[in-house]
């Protein structure tokens, strides 16, 4: 009695007899069974593929996706006489993980007795990754080996029967970017500075020939985005605030945000974390009057609020000269006098995020100037590479049902489940304890496994081509 | 004064930046006033080619914005930009789509610096900020792969902006 390993998702090709699928016939949804007669007699009989194991797709899903069918799945043939001979049929199985099936074959005469067959085909899925390393992550980035390896676990969970069985087969390094930006530029293409990312990771783009069965994962350093804040500060020495604090000639102001410094070296060295400093005053003479200070006055003040930066104070030195009519300002009675800075400040962090039609998914090492703990890299990896394989599924096209806990919007971007988490329409907020990987934020309680209702449907997942996060590989990118 | 903006312009305005740009409405020219104002293109074309490698969304519907609020508003610590609601109205079928817009997908929930300072009563008493947004509405508010006439504002508190109204038609299409 043997056990066939079936990797339904696959594509009839030699080139994926490998890596333990020892023939091509275990390879794509197509199983193929031969039928010996021995005897001269005229023969006929029905079979039909039994299974003994298989996730349930509803009639509205075998609807919409041909995969979700067991297809040719029951027949009858004959041997019309002809003595000893071989008949060949083929079934075609559904896109599940852990399906398994056996072939039951009833005779049409002699009673029709039943015969099963010994033999089980059981269903798998495979997919093939790259993983891309920016080079001088540091030392918190050590166990990428680890996570990578749980990932392939958490995607084969034998238990919840996902079997997808994630084989990398390269690993290579791109120069560090510092930081990946978030925000698309020019037209509706391409993305502020993911370019260079694409760019650097393209040349070393190994998988072609698993496309379209291939992703790759590049663990990235930070992910943020750059905002401008202008904080209008009327200073006046008679009501001192804790916001702004005037010793000797300098003046520091709490921005109230963190500064976009020590992101991105180019950055640091151009001062782009100052846009400028106006100071509005009435003049002697009662007439509104305005002067530009300087960039060069302003420097970076106060303690880090992280491990690795997040500086929110600047100092503007007063000292010159020309700085004279904005010093009188601090003396008792001097009236006020308002300042308006302009700074770029980090308006946004990330964790990751999955490429909506290119293969390609990126993890960030660290956020918001602190390493990210293993455990939190790993959840987000569990959950980047959910949405490039389908989840949260919105219960169209070719994908599976839509669970309850779907939802997209709500403050989060993409199809994620709120399993264990309420939204408050009214306030825009959310409460509770997320109970699923594909909940849309980062969140204390986000565990690193899907949830009781999302489980099942990554079991259902149709992972054969034309899979929309891989339709475009990085080659083409 | 300066040229008035073309439906062009906001093409070359990056979609998710929070920075300024010359599509940018102007809140710094009146220190007194208060609020959220936008601007956006009056017509926005689709066809087969606009449709965005990445995100595969049908088009771009770009809408910049920008507001000016006292720091102690809502008691809310500067923490404004979470907390702007945009809203996009159907002209024909009076269907309103209204969600806020995340800074970047995914966003971490990040503490600002001025939770550390215990602020007192008085201390963001004058005191104000303005800051900017540029958002793809298809994005935002997941809107259909349809011609449709939309009239939008966003809100915040007590504050509404100006209404703007975008015509997103197919390309080729005479009116």
């Amino acid at each position: 009695m043997a056990e066939f390993e079936q990797w339904v998702n696959l594509e009839r090709d030699a080139k994926f007899v490998a890596d333990g699928i020892t023939s091509i016939e275990r390879v794509g949804e197509a199983v193929h069974f031969k039928c010996t007669f021995k005897g001269n007699d005229l023969g006929s009989f029905r079979y039909r593929v039994v299974p003994e194991e298989e996730a349930e797709y509803s009639r509205k899903e075998k609807g919409r996706n041909p995969h979700f069918k067991l297809r040719s799945g029951k027949g009858s043939t004959t041997n019309n006489g002809a003595g000893e001979t071989t008949i060949e049929n083929t079934v075609k199985l559904p896109a599940a993980g852990g399906n398994k099936y056996k072939i039951e074959v009833q005779w049409m005469d002699k009673g029709g007795s039943t015969l099963k067959t010994s033999d089980t085909v059981v269903t798998r899925r495979r997919l093939f990754y790259q993983s891309i390393q920016m080079s001088g992550l540091g030392a918190g980035a050590g166990d990428i080996g680890g996570m990578e390896s749980d990932m392939e676990a958490d995607y084969w969970d034998e238990p919840r029967k996902y079997y997808v069985k994630l084989l990398k087969k390269a690993s290579t390094t791109i120069p560090l970017i510092k930081t990946m930006r978030g925000e698309v530029v020019g037209g509706s293409t391409s993305i502020a500075n993911l370019d260079e990312m694409l760019n650097a990771a393209k040349p070393q783009y190994a998988l072609s020939t698993y496309d379209p069965f291939a992703f790759v994962l590049v663990w990235s350093n930070y992910i943020a985005t750059k905002g401008s804040t202008v904080v209008n500060q009327t200073v006046n020495v008679a009501a001192p605030a804790a916001t702004w604090s005037y010793a000797g000639t300098t003046f520091t102001l709490e921005t109230g945000k963190f500064l976009w410094y020590q992101l991105d070296d180019t950055d640091d060295a151009n001062q782009e974390w100052l846009r400028s400093i106006d100071c509005y005053y009435t003049d002697a003479a009662g007439r509104p009057s305005h002067l530009r200070i300087p960039r060069d006055r302003a420097s970076i003040a106060g303690p880090a609020h992280r491990s690795l930066g997040g500086h929110s104070q600047i100092a503007i030195d007063l000292s010159a000269a020309d700085m004279s009519v904005i010093r009188d300002h601090f003396v008792a009675g001097a009236g006020s006098i308002r300042f308006q800075v302009t700074v770029n400040v980090t308006i946004g962090w990330t964790n990751g995020f999955s490429l909506g039609g290119i293969n390609l998914i990126t993890v960030a090492d660290k956020a918001v100037w602190d390493p990210r703990t293993r455990d939190g890299k790993a959840q987000t990896l569990m959950h980047e590479l959910g949405h490039k394989v389908g989840m949260t599924p919105s219960g169209t096209g070719r994908l599976p049902r839509k669970p309850s806990c779907y939802y997209t919007g709500q403050g989060h971007q993409g199809p994620h489940c709120s399993k264990g988490a309420s939204y408050n329409a009214a306030t825009r907020t959310w409460a509770g304890s997320p109970q699923c990987v594909m909940y849309g934020a980062s969140h204390a309680a986000r565990p690193r496994t899907f949830c009781a209702e999302c489980a099942p449907l990554v079991r259902k997942l149709d992972m054969s081509p034309t899979m929309p996060g891989f339709v475009v590989p990085l080659s083409n990118a | 004064m300066a040229d008035p903006l073309r439906d062009q312009d906001f093409e070359q305005v990056p979609v998710g930046s929070f920075t300024p740009n010359a599509c940018s409405p102007d809140v710094l020219s009146d220190h007194e006033f208060r609020g959220i104002r936008l601007n956006a293109p009056t017509q926005v074309l689709y066809d087969s080619e606009s449709r965005d490698r990445l995100h595969q969304t049908f088009a771009r519907v770009l809408v910049s914005g920008a507001y000016h609020l006292d720091s102690s508003y809502l008691d809310l610590r500067e923490q404004f930009m979470p907390r702007v609601l945009l809203v996009a109205v159907d002209a024909s079928t009076h269907e309103a789509r209204a969600e806020h817009f995340e800074t970047v997908p995914n966003a971490i929930e990040v503490e600002s610096p001025l939770d550390a300072l215990r602020l007192g009563p008085g201390d963001l008493e004058g005191r104000s900020i303005i800051e900017y947004f540029n958002v793809d509405l298809v994005r935002v508010l997941s809107l259909p792969e349809a011609e449709a006439d939309y009239l939008v504002y966003a809100a915040l508190g007590g504050y509404v902006s100006n209404v703007v109204r975008i015509s997103v038609q197919k390309r080729g299409k005479r009116r």
